[in-house]
């Protein structure tokens, strides 16, 4: 690439899509190249949507979640059973259980699990305003929505261990089969929970 | 049995395209050195989780500049036909970014490496592995973990965890936060994972030091114990009690594995004991070519071994094998491997090596 190209804005904005998680130098040169293409169907409509969500997003100061307004749309609700309380690890967690339509009580976005190879430790983590909200909400249930990694479960066993004090059952999602699953296909590991989880 | 019917390279080390198929008969790959002998069985040990039989990684194995025109960096596509029926296994790395990982299909579905463990089975022997009895623990403990897999994939899954586990304790103890619910947690994960990483090492050697106990063979025994308190414990006390006791244990270590910057105790320690059975003479006693002969017999069993526990014989990749052995050995092989129900795959630079196998094995020249 010559001096030309690298200075460029298309360089810059190439540079700069490859940072995005998921994407490589390749993929950002098609998208820069697609969204160059495409200036009135996506380039234009992307700027504007990025501007509205730079000025508009913010994080509920509440739970973690993002939304226009802080408190969000969820901790806003009243309609909301403030007894149950699910501790999710990212704000897609969130969106995931939203989709199911199926827990209406309160969320609690952690921003991520701990890891001390990542750097991530509890002061990086929503888990001081965990135990406030808890004793605040008067919440009786706390569900662990948290994934079966190493980091994932060792944030679960912390948070276990602060709330240890607290009146409250502390439970998780059931690890198993998964809807559609066929026994067949699944690891020893998989059905060795599943099988325990059963009921 | 599995066989390996059509293998299929594209831009992989010296062959730009190699296409050739093959009946479930011995195969024997032969030629000049620098032939790409060796390449096309270290692409059908990409068949299995991992780097290869040389363990190399994704640079070493594109080829520089790509000469087939293909989107591909590179890739391996193999139909393997077991008794279930046919499958296509398809490994590479095609035009993304992320030089570091390969990517496997299994029927034109994405899968993980690990899940290839579930789908076949291949071993391999190479000239580096000559002296791998006398290796290092580590080096054999490794060897003894990828014997694991071949049973039970998901120790693959649990070894890594348990690293993991003590990688970030460990970063934990060094750098801080000093957060004792954390450590616990880090513990807990490790003292479970300890325990069953013990268990299903000292299962499958009882069943690979019984079974080569079993079979008559040519070549020598070799009876390897763990070395370990786990390992050890394992046999006589209750899993959850040795868990509890790793627990305390770790708890105890902190300062002391903090100071010393390792974790002391757990099956990343864990000693493998390899004796010639009938000499009673430590495998690093032995001459060169004894530790050979041993570690086929080890070879051998644990191909008969897999073949009892998965229902299906594994591919099973010898390089430059026989050109080490004098002709008494090297026909003894043969004949012990053509008892066996795997396809196998020799490698050598002379075809006369190969004579006893003529009337019954494919030969391929390079």
């Amino acid at each position: 690439m010559n001096r030309f190209q690298d200075q460029s804005p298309l360089h810059t904005l190439m540079h700069h899509l490859a940072k995005l998680p998921g994407l490589g130098p390749r993929s950002a040169q098609r998208i820069a190249l697609h969204l160059l293409k495409k200036r009135e169907a996506h380039l234009h409509p992307l700027m504007i949507s990025l501007q509205q969500v730079s000025d508009h997003i913010q994080t509920c100061d509440a739970c973690g979640n993002l939304d226009t307004t802080s408190p969000c749309h969820i901790c806003a609700d009243l309609r909301r059973d403030t007894a149950q309380l699910c501790v999710v690890a990212d704000v897609a967690d969130v969106w995931a259980l939203e989709r199911a339509h199926i827990f209406k009580g309160h969320y609690h976005v952690l921003g991520g699990v701990l890891s001390a190879l990542d750097g991530v430790g509890p002061d990086d983590l929503r888990l001081g305003t965990l135990r406030q909200r808890v004793q605040q909400l008067g919440v009786r249930e706390v569900i662990l929505a948290l994934a079966a990694t190493l980091e994932a479960q060792s944030t679960a066993h912390v948070i276990r261990d602060q709330l240890a004090d607290l009146p409250v059952a502390i439970t998780r999602l059931a690890h198993g089969l998964p809807v559609g699953g066929e026994l067949d296909y699944m690891d020893e590991g998989t059905l060795v929970a599943a099988l325990q989880a059963r009921r | 049995m599995a066989t390996l019917s059509r293998l299929t390279l594209t831009n992989f080390r010296c062959h730009a395209h190699f296409r050739h198929e093959f009946s479930s008969a011995p195969v024997v790959i032969w030629g000049a050195n620098g032939a790409g002998k060796t390449s096309i069985i270290e692409a059908i040990s990409l068949l299995a989780p991992g780097r290869g039989l040389r363990r190399a990684g994704p640079t070493e194995w594109a080829q520089h500049p790509p000469h087939a025109a293909s989107s591909l960096v590179w890739g391996i596509t193999a139909e393997v036909q077991k008794k279930s029926g046919f499958m296509t296994i398809a490994t590479g790395q095609d035009g993304d970014d992320d030089a570091s990982s390969r990517v496997v299909r299994v029927d034109g579905k994405n899968v993980s490496q690990q899940a290839l463990l579930e789908k076949i089975a291949v071993v391999w022997l190479t000239p580096d592995q000559d002296r791998l009895l006398a290796d290092t623990d580590s080096t054999k403990r490794k060897f003894i973990d990828r014997l694991v897999y071949g049973f039970d994939p998901s120790h693959a899954t649990r070894v890594n965890r348990f690293e993991r586990a003590m990688a970030e304790r460990m970063r934990l103890l060094r750098d801080g936060p000093f957060e004792p619910a954390w450590l616990n947690a880090l513990e807990d994960q490790m003292a479970q994972g300890a325990v069953a990483i013990a268990a299903a090492r000292a299962q499958m050697l009882a069943k690979l030091n019984e079974m080569m106990q079993q079979h008559e063979s040519d070549f020598p025994r070799p009876a390897l114990t763990l070395m370990n308190e786990t390992e050890d414990a394992i046999q006589h006390q209750p899993a959850l009690l040795i868990e509890e006791q790793m627990r305390a244990r770790y708890a105890d270590d902190r300062g002391r594995d903090k100071a010393a910057e390792r974790t002391h105790t757990g099956p990343h320690r864990c000693g493998v004991n390899v004796v010639h059975a009938t000499q009673h003479r430590a495998a690093h006693l032995c001459s060169t070519g004894e530790q050979k002969a041993l570690l086929i017999r080890l070879m051998l069993g644990y191909v008969a071994l897999l073949e009892l526990w998965r229902g299906d014989a594994p591919l099973l990749l010898l390089d430059d094998l026989a050109s080490h052995l004098d002709p008494a050995r090297r026909d003894a092989l043969f004949h012990e491997l053509r008892q066996t129900r795997c396809q196998f795959w020799l490698t050598g630079t002379d075809k006369d090596t190969f004579q006893s196998l003529n009337p019954h094995a494919q030969f391929l020249r390079l």
